[in-house]
């Protein structure tokens, strides 16, 4: 094998890496990723016969994660600033009063 | 009831924010355009930052500077310049902090007392939008640094 250009190395670890790596059973990692994974902690990926684990999100379920987080501080704002237009609206609306006085 | 607040990616360079308000144009737009009145919810409690200083010159070419932070010796600041100021219907400005902030617009748009506001966000490119949303990673670190602690549990 070549040790140093095997393009093997240098991809993301699989089950049987981390079992390894952890002193651990093959089942019990399988066990452990599986709990990770669906915590959205880890993406697992079949390559040929190998499982490949990475840390993070998918792609397109981190983008929607991203835009949820955006749109809950937007959200925020905007309560906070139907307070700010519900509070001009009534001192408009006295100013006018006075006006007409 | 309030109205929601919807976001989406309308295409690869761009965000789309969109949210009623109940009152007319003029009272949204003032708003968004004095610096007194900005300050009071641009920095709402409950996203746990705070509005450190908040300067805004809205006029053609007039710059703003908000500075956030949980500390004031490490504030955390958001600058750039209006582009485009009509009064009560649209707003646009750059975002500078870096080479890739999108230019912002918002347009107010009254209808029935009501005013419909949609902010766009163009980013320069779409590896710009994609890096903004990836920079979230940012914003998920307890979430690996307690993985990191699992891993060093196991080993």
């Amino acid at each position: 094998m070549k040790a140093a250009g095997n393009p093997a190395r240098a991809r993301d670890p699989s089950i049987t890496d981390l079992a390894e790596k952890f002193h651990m059973t093959l089942t019990g990692m399988k066990k452990h990723v599986g709990v990770l994974e669906q915590a959205g902690l880890v993406t697992t990926e079949k390559v040929g016969r190998v499982r490949t684990c990475k840390l993070g999100l998918r792609r397109l379920e981190e983008e929607a994660a991203w835009i949820e987080r955006y749109r809950q501080l937007w959200d925020a704002r905007f309560d906070e600033l139907d307070k700010v237009v519900e509070e001009l609206k009534r001192k408009k609306k006295v100013d006018g009063r006075k006006k007409r006085e | 009831m309030k109205d929601r607040t919807t976001v989406e990616r309308k295409s690869e360079r761009e965000l789309v924010v969109t949210r009623t308000f109940n009152g007319p144009a003029r009272i949204v737009f003032e708003a968004w355009t004095k610096p007194e009145l900005l300050k009071r919810w641009w920095a709402p409690k409950s996203t746990g930052v705070s509005l450190l200083s908040c300067e805004a010159d809205v006029r053609v070419g007039g710059r703003y500077r908000f500075e956030f932070g949980h500390e004031a010796s490490k504030p955390m600041a958001f600058f750039g310049r209006y582009i485009e100021v009509t009064p009560h219907s649209r707003l646009v400005w750059t975002n500078d902090e870096s080479d890739d902030g999108a230019v912002t617009s918002v347009t107010f748009e009254e209808k029935g007392g009501k005013t419909l506001l949609v902010m766009h966000e163009l980013y320069p490119s779409k590896e710009a939008l994609d890096g903004a949303i990836a920079g979230m990673e940012g914003g998920m670190p307890e979430m690996f640094a307690q993985l990191d602690e699992l891993l060093v549990t196991w080993a």
